[in-house]
């Protein structure tokens, strides 16, 4: 049996615009183990990128738990999250949030900088993420200089860097032609079957299809979670 | 690696620093400047010996007409000195004679100090080099000693270490060098004391206390110790019994017209002086344009904290703690504040020499001014607490309750925003400070210029002053026979056109001021008293109501006299029925007024204003006479005057040689400078929130584009949302205008129940310069506003 590394119990998120408040989560629970590859799909506006913001612990959930590696994340104070943010989430935006004023090399090695490794370690692992996107040769390049599918495989390079073993990947093809999209995606599944526990955020069904698990989300809740095993898929409808 | 990084981080962002670090540099320079000055004047220790116990003994003179303080009589004070029982010891030093460094080329002018040989022993100060003054230089000894000031053997002696023991000529005498003061030397009342020499009590070469029986002098001063638990009070009446005493006995006459007190202050307090008012007012102008720099750049670092949003937000999302966030930004700003208060000590560390320069007289132990350490304490916390500032902006945009909100925004006008709120206060803070700056240092610029330019009665042009000295010329004969040549020749040059003699300079020795009278005994006041030969008073071009002398005026037993206009209105507000009336200056002999002379005014120097009553010249074998050498202006004028006197006999010396014109200039180039600081300080302010108010406009503006834009893609005119904006973006303006001048006003109201502080707004001056601002506000307002309304309404959609 895998661990649980994430779990997720009856969460629900609301956001007030004026005088309106919209629910965008009503109630979600899940739980995911390590290694796993898991997709969190559905409409626009359903609330998927909130859920993978509360798994990041850039946001606070209005009620339910969240625990990572057995630790309620509630009951931690700000130093305490940002350790787990740094030690063992890594994040990829779907519009890079690359640092414009780094150079791609000190991009991917910022988590490592906040986790107090010297500047030759943080050197050396940045490089070591760089090679495993491809792009080593564009170590003392800005962002500006890449392109969009670069840009984000050195996003991903980033979230590899801390060597946090999960990965919450936001829409990263949402910004990105056809072609680089299934590059991207391609890596995410080679750094899966690396070991790395991976979350994906799509609302493309064909990469949403890429993961063994597929969870559906509409209006707030979830209305199917999808497992693969190793010797068949099985399906189990939430109501 | 650090030097890389840096320059990096430079090149990323020139301007941001580039302003800062000079903006600061510039404000912090004069903060720390005046800072030196309040430690100076309020901090910094006295150089004496249980300096609370010292304190300065002055006389003074009272009539039913007033008061003069500071005027003493030696004897008097001796008096006073050896029948007391307040205190445990007492010393004198007073200046008096003019004298020359004869040895060196140049003769420079040096002013020497009179002291008693127990000075320095009260004071409890040691010498740099050698001893000072000891019972070998006691009243009576007649020590031929020398004491050199400590800038004196550094300037002329270039610190000579072997100067003890060598001799210095001073005018004809010479003297024994026994030792050097120390550098950080003061003394109550005389300022630049490192810049003079000391010479025994006895030792002056005009000065006696023999001779001076009778006279009162503002020069003389006494330092005293004060028994420990005395009573202030008791000792206040003690001294005012014994001074009148003393009177009594020595200098009766003086009684009949006035009561002579004598009277103790602190020595700190009486080296603060007027220091301590100007100096909290300088510090009051400054802080407020430190406060100017600081919101101007504060809202820089706003906007640049909100450019910087997302990254913050995205090393937030990283694994980044607060404190982590924090000790990186307060490093990068401690680097670039402390780089800034580094040049600022640089800079104020050159302004010393130029503000010694401006405030010397009005500022007590400024040639002691240096950076000290409460300075460079003061520095380092003014570098903790703006650094500590710029990063509390930099981060309070960004945290982890709006993370996600952060995370999306682009730094260009979505997403966080500095609220409204925060912008008009900003440019209200700025204007409100910017505008009392302004009004005050108009002020400033407005009165000290009018003393600068103000008439001053006498025509200076192609005038030129000469003082000669006959004094190493014995016998009264002698010298008025070769007086008499000077006068002859003098007028003979060939560049000269007329020559007049005056017994002393135009510009006042206080020395000579004699009390004056009216027939019926009533004291006028005191007045100097020159001797003029005829047609002086016409050769300045000061009318006359009456007659000139007539050259044989001066044969006259009773002679005539002419009066300033400033004494004939203490006779009568008619100056035609002053002319004929009678003045006497010791209610014996009487003199007739042939005329009364328009008044001569001295721009920069009121105190020189004095009653004068004009006398027929008759040289009588003075030390010094003075003549009014009319002559065009020319470089080789004071060459042919010198060769003169040296033709006519080598013993003659030109003490002074000067044209009018500078010596009008000189009195008033401290006004002119002090016009010149507060113009500088004006022009530095209004820049400063011009380019601030831009600043925070332009923020404000790019952040309303897309609004604009989609106004204008709606068909909005142009005029229209110019007007708008202009409107919305001009309230804080003219609301802290009106907040700054309401404040003013109520800060004007106070001040009349305040009786030591006299304030005269100009209201014409003040209303200009409210209305002036305001036009300039609109103007800065209205540029960046135009500036967007001029773009493609597409380009401010996608926020371009």
């Amino acid at each position: 049996m895998k661990n649980q590394i994430l779990k997720i119990s009856n969460i629900t998120k609301s956001f007030k615009s004026g005088d309106q408040n919209t629910q965008v989560l009503k109630g979600i629970s899940f739980s995911i183990e390590e290694g796993e590859f898991v997709s969190i799909s559905g409409p626009s506006g359903c609330g998927k990128s909130t859920l993978l913001n509360i798994m990041g612990i850039l946001d606070t959930p209005d009620s339910g738990d969240y625990m990572v590696d057995g630790l309620q994340v509630a009951t931690m104070n700000a130093s305490q999250r940002a350790k787990v943010r740094g030690d063992r989430i890594g994040f990829v935006f779907q519009s890079f949030n690359l640092i414009d004023e780094f150079t791609v090399l000190e991009n991917i090695a910022l988590p490592l900088k906040y986790r107090g490794d010297s500047a030759d370690k943080r050197r050396a692992r940045a490089q070591e993420c760089l090679a495993k996107v491809n792009l080593a040769d564009k170590a003392d390049l800005f962002p500006s200089q890449l392109s969009g599918g670069q840009q984000q495989r050195i996003s991903i390079a980033r979230a590899l860097a801390g060597n946090s073993g999960i990965m919450l990947v936001d829409e990263p093809t949402g910004n990105l032609d056809s072609k680089n999209g299934d590059a991207v995606m391609a890596l995410l599944q080679e750094l899966n079957k690396q070991g790395t526990t991976i979350v994906l955020v799509t609302h493309d069904p064909r990469y949403a299809d890429m993961a063994q698990r597929n969870i559906q989300l509409r209006d707030g809740l979830i209305i199917s979670d999808g497992h693969e095993t190793n010797e068949n898929l099985v399906q189990v409808e939430v109501a | 690696m650090f030097i890389k990084t840096a320059l990096a981080t430079f090149k990323r962002a020139k301007q941001y620093y580039l302003t800062t670090v000079f903006t600061l540099a510039i404000t912090l320079s004069m903060v720390l400047s005046v800072f030196s000055l309040v430690d100076l004047v309020f901090f910094a220790p006295l150089p004496y010996n249980q300096s609370e116990s010292l304190y300065v003994l002055e006389g003074g003179l009272k009539t039913t007409r007033g008061y003069s303080p500071s005027q003493t009589n030696i004897h008097v004070t001796n008096y006073v000195r050896d029948n007391n029982d307040a205190f445990t010891e007492f010393a004198s030093y007073l200046t008096w004679t003019g004298y020359k460094l004869y040895d060196l080329l140049e003769q420079p002018n040096l002013r020497v100090m009179l002291a008693t040989d127990n000075l320095f022993d009260v004071l409890g100060v040691e010498a740099e080099l050698g001893r000072l003054f000891n019972k070998t230089e006691k009243v009576g000894n007649k020590q031929p000693s020398v004491i050199l000031g400590y800038r004196t053997w550094q300037t002329h002696y270039q610190g000579d270490k072997d100067i003890v023991g060598k001799k210095i000529q001073l005018n004809q005498r010479r003297f024994t060098v026994i030792g050097v003061a120390p550098d950080n030397l003061v003394i109550p009342t005389y300022s630049n004391i490192n810049d003079a020499v000391w010479i025994p009590f006895d030792m002056d070469e005009v000065w006696s206390a023999e001779g001076c029986a009778r006279c009162y002098m503002g020069g003389l001063k006494s330092i005293v110790r004060v028994k420990e638990g005395s009573s202030l009070d008791n000792i206040a009446e003690q001294l005012n019994s014994l001074a009148m005493q003393g009177a009594k006995l020595l200098t009766p006459d003086m009684l009949k017209n006035y009561t002579i007190t004598t009277y103790i202050r602190p020595v700190r307090q009486v080296i603060q002086g007027d220091s301590g008012d100007i100096v909290l007012m300088l510090s009051v102008g400054v802080s407020l344009l430190m406060a100017i720099a600081l919101i101007n750049l504060s809202s820089m670092q706003l906007a640049r904290a909100v450019a910087k949003i997302k990254t913050v937000a995205i090393s937030f999302a990283f694994g980044a703690s607060n404190k982590q966030l924090m000790i990186e930004s307060l490093k990068h700003n401690l680097v670039v504040i402390g780089l800034a208060v580094g040049l600022a000590l640089l800079i104020t560390g050159f302004s010393f020499s130029l503000v010694q320069d401006l405030a010397s007289g009005s500022i007590s132990r400024l040639d002691t001014l240096g950076i000290s350490v409460n300075t460079v304490l003061f520095s380092l916390l003014l570098t903790a607490g703006i650094a500590l500032l710029y990063s509390y902006l930099e981060l309070k945009v960004v945290n982890e309750q709006n993370l996600t909100t952060s995370l999306q925004s682009s730094g260009k006008g979505v997403g966080k925003q500095m609220s409204t709120g925060a912008s008009h206060l900003l440019i209200g803070l700025q204007v409100t400070f910017s505008f009392m700056v302004l009004v005050a240092s108009s002020h400033v610029v407005l009165d000290t210029l009018s003393e600068a330019l103000r008439d001053k009665g006498v025509e200076t042009k192609d005038k030129w002053s000469l003082v000669v000295d006959y004094s190493q010329i014995e016998g009264e004969t002698e010298r008025g026979n070769i007086h008499k040549s000077v006068f002859s020749q003098l007028e003979k040059l060939s560049l000269v056109q007329d020559v007049k003699a005056i017994s002393e300079s135009k510009f006042p020795s206080a020395r000579n001021v004699q009390q004056t009278f009216d027939t019926k005994g009533n004291f006028l006041g005191s007045a100097l008293r020159p001797r003029v030969s005829p047609g002086y008073i016409a050769a300045l071009g000061l009318d006359i109501v009456g007659n000139d002398f007539e050259a044989t005026d001066h044969e006259l037993e009773n002679y005539p006299v002419l009066i300033n206009q400033r004494l004939a209105d203490k006779i009568s507000t008619n100056t035609i029925e002053v002319v004929g009336s009678k003045i006497s200056f010791d209610n014996k002999t009487f003199y007739t007024v042939k005329g009364v002379v328009e008044n001569t005014y001295f721009p920069g120097r009121k105190a020189y204003e004095y009653p004068e009553v004009y006398v027929p010249a008759n040289y009588k074998g003075e030390r010094k006479f003075s003549f009014l050498i009319i002559a065009e202006n020319s470089e080789l004028i004071e060459q042919q005057v010198r060769e003169a006197l040296g033709k006519i006999d080598s013993r003659l010396d030109v003490a002074s040689f000067s044209s009018l014109e500078s010596q009008f200039s000189k009195l008033s180039q401290k006004n002119l400078s002090a016009a010149w600081i507060a113009i500088i300080l004006a022009s530095v302010s209004l820049l400063m929130v011009c380019i601030g108010i831009n600043g925070i406009v332009n923020y404000m503006v790019q952040v309303r584009r897309y609004d604009l834009g989609v106004k204008l893609a709606m068909g909005a005119d142009n005029k229209r949302l110019l007007k708008d904006s202009l409107i919305e973006l001009m309230q804080p303006v003219v609301m802290s205008l009106v907040f700054a001048f309401s404040l003013g006003f109520m800060l004007l109201g106070y001040s009349k129940i305040v009786p030591d502080i006299t304030l005269d707004p100009n209201w014409l001056m003040i209303t200009a310069i409210w209305l002036g601002f305001a036009l300039l506000s609109l103007l800065v307002s209205f540029i960046p506003v135009r500036q967007v309304l001029a773009q493609d309404p597409i380009k401010a959609l996608r926020n371009e």
